[in-house]
This record gives structure tokens, sequence and C-alpha cells, in this order.
């Protein structure tokens, strides 16, 4: 090869690069990072604050996974704490929260207060009082996804507890905000990739390696990493060419036609 | 003439069918004595004064080179659920032996694994009866737990499990042809519990501020499905003590037939 044209590639090259640092810049600017998860962020925040005044109670919260061990953490609290209670860190089985999470039974309790053991790190932590309480599990159709919190009722105690009208009502605000939290760890997923994969300057081929295994060890959970690993394998193999291509779109249509009927077979179980 | 024209009164059938099971031969003036019933949930607080002497053992689940094993467990309740329901069954049936089987907590983060290797270990201890208050949504366990539970129906092992009425489905509750599955109401006297025929849900029992054991010696005011379940699972233990032969079809035959009347009673009263 010539030195001439060398030198057109090496310049070829250098020209990518600025142009790709560009680029990273220009998306940086825009924040693109936060683009897809704030928006459901505040509306979780949005719905817990009509939960909150439905069920009758003065403080609630959202609690979200913490890792796959069964550790849980504040996503929003309606709450003039709001900020202290999103520094902490429940636990794995521990509190009323870390209890739900794992049984997957809502439950209420008169007073917390009384004798016995209460996981009182919260408020120790944020010097709150809570006397009385309704947990409930956040579900979406194949996971329990975090616990939904009411504490007290507005005033002064002594508190009248949670009834069950309230908890059933309780439930079906669950089942809307589960909904809402879902979509969001999965657009906080998708904005991390996105940022990796703005911030990668490799080729194509070692920024989908790097992504891979980069999502085996990100703390996200397992349905979401396994969707998004599906993505890049089926990236990569698109790349290859035309029939590969075909290949992948007939799979995701059995994918998408077995979601269906299994979806259909699943629903059945309410009815029979 | 056909059978359909014969002048069948159903209602006379159903009741000469129910006549012979009165609570006075299932249960009245028994304790439970020496009917092995385990707890597949959060521990059990041993030195409970409500508890004390009752437990007969404690496992807990333990993850090791890949499989679940079930060793002795010294680590209690932290999580306080396993010590209520263990007190609302000895407050039916003060006389079971309690077996603890530890899944969920701190030292067992309650995967839906670990929830069913706790079952597969009730059934193969030739447990008489299981307590389960809890559950899983997920569904790709669902077919091993079924599978599970006809094993249990099999073995005799009768399985009571807390429902989860509203708003989607979780196992095992709605297995509904192996197993008792339970929903809380609010007061009532705990013998006197009710039924819901057509629902998933099949018997309704109280599980509104229920007063009952929690760790470190105290008590507390509880309300959910997973103290409902525990009411009746006390109550089979009672029928397993006064008939240790029957079969999870039989007790759940009986109870529907106890349950009708309880609310066919309620019903006169009103009226």
């Amino acid at each position: 090869m010539s030195d001439n044209k060398n030198t057109e590639l090496n310049q070829g090259a250098a020209g990518e690069e600025t142009y790709s640092a560009a680029m990273r810049e220009a998306i940086s600017a825009i924040d693109v990072s936060h683009s897809l998860s704030q928006p459901l962020k505040r509306a979780v925040d949005d719905l817990l604050g009509v939960a909150a005044q439905s069920v009758g109670s003065a403080d609630a919260s959202v609690l979200i996974r913490d890792g796959n061990e069964g550790g849980l953490k504040f996503l929003v609290a309606v709450s003039e704490l709001e900020e202290e209670l999103l520094k902490i860190r429940i636990p794995p089985g521990k509190g009323i929260a870390g209890l739900v999470f794992s049984s997957g039974q809502p439950m209420a309790v008169n007073d917390v207060s009384e004798e016995g053991s209460f996981w009182s790190e919260a408020d120790k932590k944020t010097g709150f009082k809570t006397v009385t309480l309704l947990a409930t599990p956040l579900r979406t159709r194949n996971e329990t996804i975090g616990v939904l919190e009411f504490v007290n009722r507005p005033g002064e105690p002594p508190y009248p507890p949670f009834t069950p009208e309230e908890m059933d009502r309780a439930a079906r605000f669950a089942d809307l905000i589960a909904r809402l939290v879902d979509a969001y760890e999965l657009g906080v997923l998708i904005e991390s990739v996105f940022d990796r994969a703005v911030k990668t300057s490799s080729s194509s081929s070692e920024m989908r390696s790097d992504l891979r295994e980069w999502l085996k060890s990100v703390d996200a959970p397992r349905e979401h990493r396994e969707l998004l690993m599906l993505t890049i394998c089926l990236t990569e193999i698109v790349s290859r060419g035309e029939a590969e291509r075909e290949m992948c779109r007939d799979l995701l249509e059995t994918i998408s036609r077995f979601t269906e009927r299994r979806s259909a077979s699943s629903s059945s179980y309410f009815n029979f | 003439m056909a059978p359909s024209d014969a002048a069948l009164d159903v209602t006379d059938l159903h009741d000469d069918l129910w006549a012979g099971i009165l609570p006075d031969v299932l249960w009245k003036g028994r304790t439970g004595r020496g009917v092995r019933v385990a707890v597949v949930d959060s521990g059990i607080d041993t030195e409970h004064p409500a508890l004390k002497g009752k437990v007969k053992e404690s496992v807990e689940a333990v993850p090791e080179g890949g499989q679940i094993l079930f060793k002795p467990s010294t680590s209690g309740d932290q999580a306080g659920h396993g010590t209520a329901c263990a007190g609302i069954i000895t407050s039916i049936a003060p006389e079971v032996e309690l077996y603890s089987v530890k899944v969920l907590g701190p030292n067992a983060s309650g995967s839906g694994e670990m929830f069913l290797m706790g079952v597969d270990h009730a059934i193969k201890q030739k447990m008489q009866v299981v307590n389960l208050s809890l559950g899983t949504t997920k569904r790709d366990f669902w077919g091993p737990l079924h599978e599970l539970l006809d094993r249990a129906y099999r073995e005799r092992v009768i399985l009571v499990a807390a429902a989860n009425n509203l708003p989607q489905a979780s196992s095992p509750s709605i297995f509904s042809s192996s197993l008792i599955s339970v929903v809380k109401r609010s007061g009532g006297e705990p013998f006197n519990f009710g039924y819901q025929y057509g629902e998933v849900i099949e018997l309704v029992a109280p599980g509104v501020q229920v007063e009952t054991t929690w760790p470190g010696g105290g008590y507390r005011q509880l309300t959910g499905n997973s103290f409902a379940c525990p009411y009746i699972t006390g109550i089979v233990a009672l029928m397993l003590e006064a008939r240790p032969d029957l079969t999870p079809f039989q007790i759940k035959t009986i109870l529907y037939a106890i349950a009708k009347r309880n609310e066919m009673a309620a019903t006169e009263k009103v009226v």
C-alpha cells in the first residue's frame, strides 16, 4: 500500500473519531440519559399522591428492588422527609416492606410501636414515627418488583387502622403503579445502555461485545437485562446479511406468537 | 321416566348428604394433639412464651453448591410473618407439632425456587398439614408447583394457602383442585368460616385485625389473607386428630359442608 493511501486512511479514521466525539458531546448536551425514565418517575409520584389521598394515609412511598437479593430502596415518597427516605436502603427480608416483598402477600399492621420486633432503621434515620402501616406488593405479570406502603393517618395519633376496603383499594393502585415502575426500570436500563454505547469509541462489534459484558454485571432487574441482551444479540446477527435478517424476523414473530398464546392461557386461570 | 323428570328435591338430597358432618364429631374437644403441621414461611420465634415447646423442628433453606439444602435453623424469625401464623394455628389447635420451614427472610431472600423447595421438603417429611401464607406470581414456577401439589394430594398432605384476591392470580392458591385456599374477612368466630363457591378462592375466615404472636415475645394486630389461612390450617389439624385417615378430597368436602351450614345459619339469623 502506498504512503499516500495510508495517510488517507489515517485521516479518515481521525475524521470518524472527531465526528463520534462531536456526536457524543451533542447527545450529552441534550441529556438523553433521563428522557425516558424521568417522566415515568413523575407519573409514579403523581399517582402515589392520588393513592395516598384515596387510601386515607398521611404518607406513602414506592419501594423498588435494590439488587437481586431481596433488598429494597425508595423510588418516590409522599412525605416531608422524602429526601432522607430516598437515601435509605432496606436489607433483604427486613421490615414489613421486606416481608411483603418476599411473601407476595399484602399486610396491615395496627401499631408497629407495640412490643415486638420492628425494623425501625428508617424511622431512626429520618426522625419519623411509624404507627400504623399498610403494605402491598407491586406485581407485574411475572414478578414482584417492589412494595407500595401507606403510613399513618392525617392528624395526630392514635390512628384508626387501615380497613380491608382500603387494602383492596391499595391493591388496585399497586397494579397501576407496578406497570409504571416496570416501564421506569426498563427505561433506566435502556438509558444506561445508550449512554454506554455513546461513550464507547470502539467498532460496532467491539461495542456490542462490551455492552454484553457490561449488561451481565449491571444492577438491573434480570428480566430487563435479558431483554436487552436479546436485542444486542439480534442486532449482531442482523448485521451479517439478508438471510440472517430474515431469520431474526421469523424468530421475533415466533416469540410474539408465543407471548400471545401464553397470555391467553394464563388469563384463563382467573375464570375456572 | 327420564332421570331429569324425576321429582328430585335437590335441597333435600343436599341436606341428607351433609347431615352426618357435624363439628361435634369432627373437632369438638380436640387440640390437634400430635398432628404434624409445617409452616413454610419466615421462621418461627421458638422462644415466644405462647409457642415455647410447640416447635418440634426448625429448618431453613440454604443455597449450597448450586442446590438448596435444608439445615437446622437458629436464626429465628426476623420478619415476624411465620411467628404470626404459628400463633394463629396454635390458638385453634394448641397441641399440634409445629415444624418451621424457613424460606423467607434475610438468610433466605425468598426466591420462588426456595418456596418450591420448602413445599417439597414438607411433603418429603410427611407433614400432615402445610400452611402456605405466601405465594409467587412467577409463572415459571407454576408448572413445577402444580406437580408438587399433585404429589401432596397423592401422599395425603393437606396444603392450605392464602389466596391473592386482588388484582392478579398467584400460585399456589389458584390451583384449587389440589389444595384449600383461604381469603380474609372482617370479624367473625374462627370456626364460623364461610366459602365462596365458583371463585378461585374457596374458604373465607377471619383475617382482619387478628391479634397474634410476634417475635420478641409480643403480640400484633394484623390484617391480611396470610392470617386467615392459619385458622383453617388449625381446624384441619383438629379434624386430622379425630380422623387421621381423612384424604384431601374428604377434608375439602367436609370444610365445604360446614362452611355452607355456617353461611345458611348466618342468613337465617339475618332473616
